[in-house]
């Protein structure tokens, strides 16, 4: 994976446009699962791309490459954001009404469970979400991030107990 | 783990919130592409960045390390004075013939070549 060649502006902004436009969707779609909110999927993709416009020659070239990139570089904005966040979140997950009836309890439910899984390292987060919900095989996740399948089996065994756990308790 | 996996699909952000709207898009792309620096990152070939580097820092280490053999070696021997000639005869010289037997006695010949053995009889 080598990165792409020196560019002036037009050409790095041509290219980035390319970018842009190739991935912000899917982009979107993971930080969206990953965030807990619209706003902060937004935030966290534009980031995303601001970090590829003042790098661009850090994006390597071809398309599962520079998806791989932009994915890592995602996480680890989602991974900035959430050690910021860490203490607010943690509270706030247990400042969620324990009310148990009718449509309430459905959302309260659906609540505790994206709370649950932001409460994850980010990095674990996405394991779990494009495992669970992408559908995106072990080898291919280790390949976007960069790291073994058996890291990512890790990864998804203590992300799935850690799941149970925070749930669990939210019953009990 | 279906269980998890359900869950988390029953409470897929997504299920409700799918898409950025085309708005939020066009000024994403718009801030993202104002970004891009007036002048672009100068990219080196690393490689042929380390390569010269290695080279500068070999040629600076083994002209250190010369510089330092040249400090600790012995002082330049002045050389002696000349030996004067020999000014005598050549057939007047005496030659010495110096060894040692494997006993340890030395033996020490001097050979006069004036000498000469005359025939008494």
């Amino acid at each position: 994976m080598s990165p792409a060649a020196d560019t002036s502006r037009p050409e790095a902004a041509e290219r980035l446009g390319r970018l842009f436009d190739a991935h912000h969707n899917r982009l979107y779609r993971l930080a969206r699962r990953m965030s807990g909110s619209a706003d902060a999927a937004r935030d966290a993709v534009q980031d995303t791309f601001l970090r590829a416009a003042r790098s661009p020659h850090l994006v390597p070239d071809g398309m599962p490459n520079e998806e791989a990139w932009l994915v890592r570089v995602l996480v680890n904005v989602c991974r900035d954001e959430w050690r910021k966040r860490d203490v607010r979140r943690r509270a706030a997950f247990h400042l969620v009404p324990d009310h148990d009836h009718g449509s309430e309890a459905a959302l309260i439910a659906r609540t505790a469970i994206q709370q649950a899984l932001q409460s994850l390292p980010p990095r674990r987060r996405a394991i779990l979400v494009m495992y669970e919900l992408e559908g995106t095989s072990i080898p291919s996740i280790a390949a976007l991030l960069e790291i073994r399948a058996v890291t990512v089996r890790w990864h998804l065994s203590v992300g799935r107990a850690e799941m149970a756990r925070l749930i669990g308790r939210r019953h009990d | 783990m279906t269980d998890i996996r359900d869950r988390l699909r029953d409470a897929d952000p997504l299920l409700s919130d799918p898409a950025l709207s085309a708005d939020d898009i066009a000024a994403m792309r718009r801030r993202v592409l104002d970004a891009v620096p007036e002048t672009p990152h100068v990219v080196t070939d690393w490689k042929r960045t380390l390569a010269i580097a290695a080279a500068v820092t070999l040629m600076a280490g083994a002209g250190i390390d010369t510089a330092r053999r040249a400090s600790r070696a012995e002082p330049v021997r002045e050389p002696s004075a000349p030996v004067p000639a020999a000014t005598a005869p050549l057939e007047t010289m005496k030659t010495q013939l110096q060894f040692s037997t494997p006993g340890g006695t030395r033996i020490i010949w001097t050979i006069d070549p004036a000498f000469h053995l005359t025939e008494n009889r």
